[in-house]
């Protein structure tokens, strides 16, 4: 597999952070949450090796091209503009949440517009990025995280403030039933493959998908899930998790560097994700973005050689960013990601039938 | 090349915007804001009131060698809550009141009695305070703590920190607690938080930071003599030091640990009385004897240690358990290692009074110091 | 010889002679020896003088045969047949020597060279590599590269701009190694250059560039040989051109500014040590002044409590926001700079003596700068100069200057947002059809990998 598959799968794991996923898992811990993670687990790695598997068959082909060729236009243009809501509402949803968290913790006297604005800067350009860029970007901003990452898990692991019975106790409630949200939440977890539906086009050398490669991904998945759900738990106490609404944040917080120059590991901590919540932003638009310029291009923003229906696309989405990221509240944004998540197997099903639908139209 | 001018005609009508509206709104200049180091919470002296919250800031030094002391301005209110008493304090600053440097929260003995959940609420529910501020308990009254300048502190020093940071003065009679370790210990349901307690002075020139007192609600505070901080401190933080002694068969030495590590198990079975199963491993070296010790009989000096301090330790628990409250955990350690039922809880509230007490300890004394 | 002696010019040369401006270097030479009769039409202040005089007037006298001299001239190595008239005006004001012998015309290159003297190196210098630069002479910098990089694979492509200097330029690369894509584009550019007047290699390189905001370079100047054969052998192009000390190198990408020739020259532990100062320097110099930015004005939380205090109490009486502090110093600081490199090596230590020593102070002592922001400018500065290539050090001094406007408008997020905006802008750049910046995993030496993917 390229090693940028690697990258998208890793990215939209580690920006899970930055979702309300951790929140949602520890808001069930005494409820199930384990169960449902494992469950998630499994069937986040088969859907990983089913969805790589499938587009192998077509190296060098996205989604859209593929559809164009083997399916009709009455398929074609209602799965678009249904993955394209998706992809957007994903990347909103990191939108929201970067910018709570970061009205908390960071500048809580600075106003919503200006800490949105800052963020939509960058994510304007990095859309508009032709898709290889993207994904040179991805690996480049992925390469200089992982020393930081590396140090703050060893760091998160091996402090002795975290409680290892509080997190013994939380998995003595592994004989809970699972539980749907959780399950979802934990399956969006592994969603990064499907973004292979617009990057697949990079992806030109004919790939493989191994054991080992799979293995890998469910470590890395099982790792994350595992940091982001029990080092809250080791850190702040199995018993009143529930009411932090970031649980991740309010954890990190209590480990520090005794000798470092930064003393708190939560800002290392704000800092590794608010930058992987920027790429995963900016990778969920740009697939939203590309889909629709696939079967929505304006004639008339054409003046002479440029066409700037992309500028408007990505304004519409910038704007509606904004205005969610100051409209929503905290409730509601998690309320509204309960739902998102509840219709997941429908994006599922969705997925799944238009891949046989161009299964069957390309052995035609 | 239209793209280029098209994003460069974006970026500037954006940034101009920006610049004219935003830009004077969260910039505060470090120089504009005053740095809260310490709060102390007491209890009210009008009873109208519910709070008395002293806030310690600090005065930056604008050149470190010049000066010879620290510094600091002390803001005294009360009111109905603590929130209330600090948008007053806020008031009296002419700068804007940073809460994100604050160390130190110290909490007089009169206040901690009932729930907490009133006291501890505005300190977690701010984000901008940090979690890994040291919570300790007051003694007269927090006010008088903070006010302490040790003629030892020198000029941009916090002596109340390095008590507490380990990075000065890693004394055993010092417990270190977090906000959020305390907060942790003090909702978990099978464990007890333990704060230290600082005296200061008459003086106010002095410190002591030997005692710690055991929280939790519905129970009374218990506080733990110096002896008995200092074994919780060895067992549960696994600090290490001199200062444990022993009196045994004629014997009396003191020992200096190197490491202690203790590890719990509790044993239910039906029929027989509850048993928390307690294995202590202590290396150590005996630093002060009455007599003249023999090198090859340092086993047996251990065994005498060794006998001396499971009782010690043992004491302390039936104490504690005496008093129910658990700060070692022995309630978490209980839910920690059986699969959760809806029972559990209730059922170890109903184990812990009877609970026993197997203590071994497993001593190790590697010398006898640097003489016979 | 006498006005009235001199001989009558042949045709041809007679028309070349007149659409020749009439300036004193111009020269009409008639050889004759008894019936011998020969023409030479040249510029003396670009013909060398002493080689015309050895290779074609002294062979004349002593051949004493126009038919035998004219066989020699058409023997010589140098001569060409006469192109049409306009290309042939262009020749002579370069250096050919018109001949007529033996009723034919040939043109011969008895160029005087110019600079072909190698100066030591001047803006990369290292200790352990070579010391000498390129000359100022593009045949003699052929055969410099040639003399480094023995090869049958090294092709040289010489061609003349088709501006008003008409300078020669010569594109060399390993024919084995080069990306033919990117030989293309390049070959392109040139031909579709429209510029008046190209005079260095500086120049050229910019004109090569299609984007005009562009902050960093798509091309690598160099005077050093040995990167140019380290370039070559990694597959690059290398552009040569009359009169100037430096090549270009294309395609770049982000990492081939940060290789300094030095670290060929060393064992692979210290050389790695090197580069990671390198990037250590890169970063200090783009993040620092922002940082002091986000932690005084922003987030002096994220600090440890002593140091926050310390800044503050380092601030104390200066008047205006650290932004505007920052960037008056910055200012300050690159005016120094600047003053260092305009002024003379014997002065420059002077002025930044002055001005660095005795600014810094009185302005700390003034209060209009605090302690902590000198110390940050100073170790800006030493920074920049740790970066390997002289114009990524340009490019990433107006890098941070965006750093700071976005740091100053949004805080500790605007600084994260504005490096990423970098990368961004980064990545979108490509270098002749070359991915600007992008992790090439094959081979740990960077400029190796054009040819890759």
């Amino acid at each position: 597999m390229s090693r940028f598959l690697y990258y998208l799968i890793f990215t939209s794991m580690m920006a899970i952070i930055t979702t309300p996923v951790p929140r949602i898992l520890l808001g069930q811990s005494a409820d199930g949450a384990i169960g449902s993670m494992l469950i998630g687990t499994a069937a986040g790695i088969l859907f990983t090796y089913i969805t790589v598997k499938f587009f192998i068959q077509f190296p060098g082909r996205d989604l859209i091209e593929l559809l164009q060729a083997y399916t009709s236009s009455w398929v074609r243009i209602p799965v678009t503009i249904y993955f394209a809501l998706i992809w957007f509402v994903a990347g909103v949803i990191t939108l929201v949440m970067t910018v709570f968290l970061l009205i908390t913790f960071l500048t809580p006297e600075m106003s919503i517009y200006t800490i949105t604005l800052s963020i939509l800067v960058t994510v304007f350009f990095g859309v508009l990025l032709k898709s290889k860029s993207v994904l040179f970007t991805l690996e480049i901003v992925f390469i200089l995280m992982i020393p930081i990452g590396v140090i703050m898990f060893l760091k998160l692991y091996s402090s002795s403030e975290l409680d290892w019975d509080q997190v013994s106790l939380s998995i003595m409630y592994i004989n809970q039933m699972p539980k749907y949200l959780s399950l979802v939440a934990t399956f969006f977890t592994f969603l990064g493959c499907s973004n292979l539906i617009i990057f697949n086009r990079y992806f030109k050398e004919k790939q493989k998908v191994s054991t080992l490669s799979l293995v890998a991904i469910g470590a890395f998945g099982v790792l994350m899930l595992v940091t982001s759900y029990f080092i809250p738990i080791g850190l702040s106490g199995f018993d009143q998790i529930d009411q932090f609404i970031f649980p991740w944040t309010s954890s990190a917080d209590a480990v520090r560097m005794k000798f470092g120059i930064v003393e708190r590991v939560v800002f290392i901590f704000m800092f590794l994700f608010v930058t992987i919540a920027f790429v995963s932003i900016i990778i969920h638009w740009h697939v939203s973005y590309k889909l629709i310029l696939s079967v929505y291009r304006l004639k008339s923003l054409q003046v002479k050689q440029q066409n700037f229906t992309p500028f408007l696309v990505v304004l519409v989405f910038s704007i509606i960013g904004l205005w969610l990221t100051v409209q929503l509240t905290q409730y509601e944004l998690y309320q509204y990601t309960k739902y998102y998540y509840y219709t997941i197997p429908i994006f599922v099903a969705v997925f799944f039938f238009t891949m046989l639908a161009i299964k069957r139209g390309a052995s035609q | 090349m239209s793209t280029k001018w098209l994003k460069i005609i974006f970026l500037s009508i954006l940034l101009i915007t920006l610049t004219s509206s935003i830009s004077g709104c969260a910039y505060k200049g470090v120089d504009k804001r005053s740095f809260v180091v310490g709060i102390g919470v007491d209890p009210p002296k009008d009873p109208g009131n519910k709070f008395r919250v002293t806030l310690k800031i600090a005065k930056p030094i604008a050149s470190l060698k010049s000066s010879t002391e620290n510094e600091y301005a002390y803001l005294v209110h009360e009111s109905e809550s603590i929130a209330q008493t600090i948008r007053f304090l806020e008031t009296q600053d002419d700068k804007v009141m940073d809460f994100s440097q604050t160390k130190i929260l110290a909490l007089s003995e009169d206040v901690l009695h009932g729930d907490l959940f009133s006291l501890m609420d505005y300190f977690v529910r701010r984000g901008d305070l940090q979690l890994v501020l040291y919570v300790l308990v007051a003694k007269p009254n927090a006010e008088d703590v903070l006010r302490v300048q040790p003629p030892l502190e020198s000029a941009g020093e916090n002596a109340l920190y390095n008590y507490f940071d380990r990075t000065g003065i890693e004394s055993p009679f010092v417990t270190t607690t977090f906000l959020f370790e305390f907060r942790r210990d003090y909702d978990t349901k099978g464990q007890s938080s333990v704060l230290p307690i600082v005296e200061a002075n008459e003086e106010g020139d002095k410190f002591t930071v030997n005692h710690s007192i055991v929280l939790k609600n519905s129970v009374e505070p218990v506080t733990l003599t110096p002896t008995d901080t200092k074994l919780y401190n060895s067992l549960m933080r696994e600090a290490a030091g001199y200062g444990y002694t022993i009196d045994n068969e004629g014997y009396k030495f003191t020992l200096s640990m190197d490491r202690v590590k203790m590890k719990l198990k509790i044993h239910v079975k039906d029929g027989e009385k509850p048993r928390a199963i307690v294995s202590i491993k202590a290396v150590g070296v005996i630093s002060e004897s009455n007599k003249l010790l023999k090198l090859k009989e340092l086993d047996y000096y251990s065994k005498l240690s060794g006998e001396q301090f499971s009782e010690q330790v043992k004491d302390l628990f039936i104490h504690l358990q005496e008093k129910n409250v658990d700060p070692f955990g022995f309630g978490l350690k209980y839910r920690a290692t059986r699969l959760n039922t809806k029972d559990t809880l209730d059922n170890w509230k109903e184990i812990y009074p009877e609970l026993e007490f197997d203590v071994k300890v497993d001593m190790q004394l590697k010398s006898v110091g640097a003489m016979e | 010889m006498t006005e009235s002696k001199k001989p009558e010019m042949p045709p041809f040369m007679k028309s070349i002679s007149e659409t020749l401006p009439s300036s004193f270097d111009v020269l009409h030479v008639p050889l004759t020896l008894d019936d011998a009769q020969v023409h030479l039409l040249y510029m003396k202040t670009v013909v060398d003088g002493l080689s015309l005089q050895q290779s074609i007037i002294k062979p004349f006298y002593e051949l004493d045969d126009e038919q035998k001299f004219g066989a020699y001239i058409q023997s010589l190595p140098n001569r060409l047949d006469p192109p049409p008239p306009d290309e042939l005006l262009i020749m002579l004001t370069s250096g050919f020597v018109l001949v007529y012998a033996d009723s034919t015309y040939s043109i011969l290159e008895i160029r005087k060279l110019g600079n072909t003297l190698q100066g030591p190196t001047i803006a990369e210098t290292t200790i352990h590599g070579p010391q000498l630069s390129l000359s100022e002479d593009l045949e003699t910098n052929v055969s410099i590269v040639r003399q480094h990089y023995h090869q049958p694979n090294l092709y040289v492509e010489t061609q003349q701009l088709n501006d008003k200097s008409n300078m020669s330029i010569a594109l060399l690369y390993d024919e084995k190694e080069v990306n033919v894509d990117v030989l293309r584009r390049v070959k392109e550019k040139l031909d579709n250059l429209d510029e008046p007047l190209i005079q260095s290699a500086g120049e050229l390189a910019v004109r090569l560039t299609s984007r005009r905001f562009t902050l960093f370079p798509t091309s690598i100047l160099t005077e050093r040989p040995d990167r140019i054969v380290y370039n070559l052998t990694g597959g690059k192009i290398i552009l040569l051109v009359d009169n100037s000390p430096y090549a270009i190198v294309l395609p770049v990408i982000f990492f081939d500014f940060m290789v300094s020739m030095e670290e060929n020259y060393h064992t692979y532990l210290i050389s790695l040590y090197n580069t990671l100062l390198g990037w250590f320097g890169l970063l200090n110099c783009l993040l620092l002044p922002s940082m002091y930015v986000a932690f005084t004005a922003y987030s002096p939380e994220v600090l440890r409590t002593e140091l926050t205090l310390t800044m503050a109490g380092s601030r104390i009486g200066v008047p205006y926001p650290s932004f505007m502090e920052v960037i008056i110093m910055l200012f300050f600081v690159e005016l120094l700079t600047e003053a260092s490199v305009r002024l003379p090596r014997s002065i420059n230590a002077a002025a930044t003596t002055v001005g660095g020593l005795i600014l810094g102070t009185a302005a700390t002592e003034a209060s209009l700068a605090s302690n902590v922001l000198i110390m940050i400018i100073a170790i800006v500065a030493i920074s920049t100069f740790v970066i390997p290539m002289n114009e990524l050090g340009f490019a990433v001094r107006i890098g941070r200057l965006v750093l700071i406007l976005l740091t100053t408008l949004f805080g500790l997020v605007g600084l994260i947002s504005g490096s990423l905006l970098l990368i961004i802008h980064l990545t979108n750049q490509d270098s002749f059809g070359e991915p600007y910046l992008r992790i090439g995993w094959r081979s740990k030496r960077s400029e190796k990998m054009v040819n890759s993917e």
